[in-house]
């Protein structure tokens, strides 16, 4: 019952912010403000005339981008943008964790995986992917996909028996794919957005949506009511830098051909996760 | 006799351009297809050095991409506004900065295998999807290509990995700049990171 309360309390936390950070700073970035500004400028003041040739200017220009959205291939072609309200407290988490993965986790990770061979690691990654299936059959349930739900469940019971609780994959080999569901696919399937842009410290990026969508998911692991908070919360940590262990180069060559990692980063988790949404 | 020599002749002349037409009408796929085959010939290739290895994908990239459309899409709604020099040298610029950021980047590949799923066309444009299964990647990473016709060659000129528009991506880091300061700024930018990386380089 304590548990459920502390977990509770982390969306009122999420909304206190929300509003804080609202009151002190108002004007979300918006981009198409600085384009399509219905003030007059000072330029207008002084040479009405002007003003008139760049208001054309900008029509043709909007004109523009409808035909060149009309001529783009059919299918998704995202064009907003993560609403970021917190921009300045999301920028200084965004620097200590990238702080922290360059100084300690890769480190660790490079360790951890000269300790290991690759082989156990995915075995390790498997394990723990299997044990999280319940999770992944509740949202697919949840958002009314049947034929989701039916191969998380034929995955689980191969790979629990025949893959030898989950250390193997036979499943994958038998054309049943890996499903990617969470709550806040689900939040998102049922229409939520994401309201603003969240990069927590340590967790990293998400957004008010997914955080409300991880805590439902930690709710619905039968694993959470199987140990304590603190070994819950260790393996999460064992779990992240398994998977740091196998993925290095990732975030590196993300952060490395951007133009600023930070909007880099955003964008990507935006995007992807809409993609994740409409599969 | 003469006639049906005649007609013959005529018959094959008008049939054979056509014939040959349609044995240059490259698909989409084939195109990626060819393109990325050369490249991962290049990379396997032991004869080679890591420093040739780069320079001959990059020049396979140069070659596959549409770099005046990816130009277009990545300044969207500036680009109209942009004068013909600034497009220019923004157009150019970038591409410097896409080869400088991605020339260490082909070392990565290990063992990935890579299937190719399906196309779509729909003229000028094509997207082509493709799954490269990797045994480091949770899952198998899905990539799309999209493809615009350019006089009767398929040119690249967005590529999505999960979903994520590479464009898109430059899109917003770009358009941030340009909120606050100037077009040139953000050649400045730019060419101050095109710089960085092949200082580094050398």
């Amino acid at each position: 019952m304590e548990r459920i309360v502390r977990v509770a309390l982390i969306p009122l936390f999420v909304l206190i912010w929300t509003t804080a950070s609202m009151a002190t700073n108002p004007l979300p970035m918006l981009l198409a403000s600085a384009d399509y500004s219905p003030v007059p400028s000072r330029e207008a003041q002084i040479c009405p005339h002007r003003e008139r040739v760049n208001t054309e200017r900008i029509r043709l220009a909007q004109r523009w981008e409808e035909e060149e959205k009309a001529k783009e291939v059919k299918g998704k072609s995202i064009t907003g943008t993560m609403p970021d309200p917190f921009q300045p407290v999301n920028r200084g988490f965004f620097w200590v964790n990238d702080k922290l993965y360059f100084n300690a986790l890769k480190p660790l990770a490079r360790v951890y995986g000269f300790i290991l061979p690759r082989d156990v690691r995915i075995g390790v990654r498997h394990v723990i992917l299997n044990a999280h299936a319940p999770v992944r059959f509740a949202n697919s349930l949840l958002q009314l996909k049947m034929k989701k739900a039916g191969i998380v469940l034929c995955r689980f019971v191969i790979n629990t028996t025949i893959g030898l609780a989950g250390i193997l994959d036979p499943a994958s080999q038998m054309g049943l794919p890996r499903v990617d569901e969470d709550a806040g696919q689900t939040l998102g399937v049922y229409g939520l957005k994401e309201v603003a842009y969240i990069d927590w410290p340590l967790l990293g990026p998400s957004c008010v949506r997914d955080s409300l969508g991880t805590v439902a998911d930690t709710l619905l692991d039968p694993i959470y009511y199987l140990v304590n908070g603190w070994v819950y919360a260790g393996l999460y940590a064992f779990n992240k830098l398994n998977e740091t262990s196998l993925t290095l180069g990732n975030y590196e060559s993300l952060v490395e051909s951007a133009i600023d990692p930070y909007l880099a980063v955003r964008n990507a988790y935006y995007q992807y996760r809409i993609e994740l949404i409409q599969k | 006799m003469k006639g049906k020599v005649f007609i013959s002749l005529l018959v094959l002349l008008t049939v054979f351009p056509l014939w040959k037409v349609g044995a240059s009408a490259v698909t989409p796929m084939d195109q990626v297809k060819s393109e990325i085959d050369q490249a991962l010939k290049i990379l396997k290739n032991p004869k080679l050095t890591p420093k040739e290895k780069s320079r001959a994908i990059l020049g396979i990239v140069e070659d596959s991409v549409d770099w005046h459309e990816v130009a277009k899409r990545v300044l969207a709604v500036r680009w109209r506004r942009a004068t013909p020099q600034q497009r220019e040298r923004f157009t150019r610029l970038f591409k410097e900065f896409v080869k400088a950021n991605y020339a260490d980047k082909f070392e990565r590949y290990s063992d990935e295998k890579i299937v190719y799923e399906k196309e779509e066309t729909d003229p000028p444009y094509a997207r082509v999807f493709l799954k490269i299964y990797s045994k480091n990647q949770p899952k198998p990473i899905s990539m799309e290509c999209r493809l615009i016709n350019n006089h009767g060659k398929w040119l690249v000129y967005d590529i999505l990995i999960e979903g994520v528009s590479m464009v898109n991506n430059y899109r917003v880091q770009i358009n941030n700049i340009l909120v606050n300061s100037s077009f040139d700024d953000m050649l400045k930018v730019l060419q101050k990171k095109v710089e960085e990386k092949f200082g580094k380089e050398s």
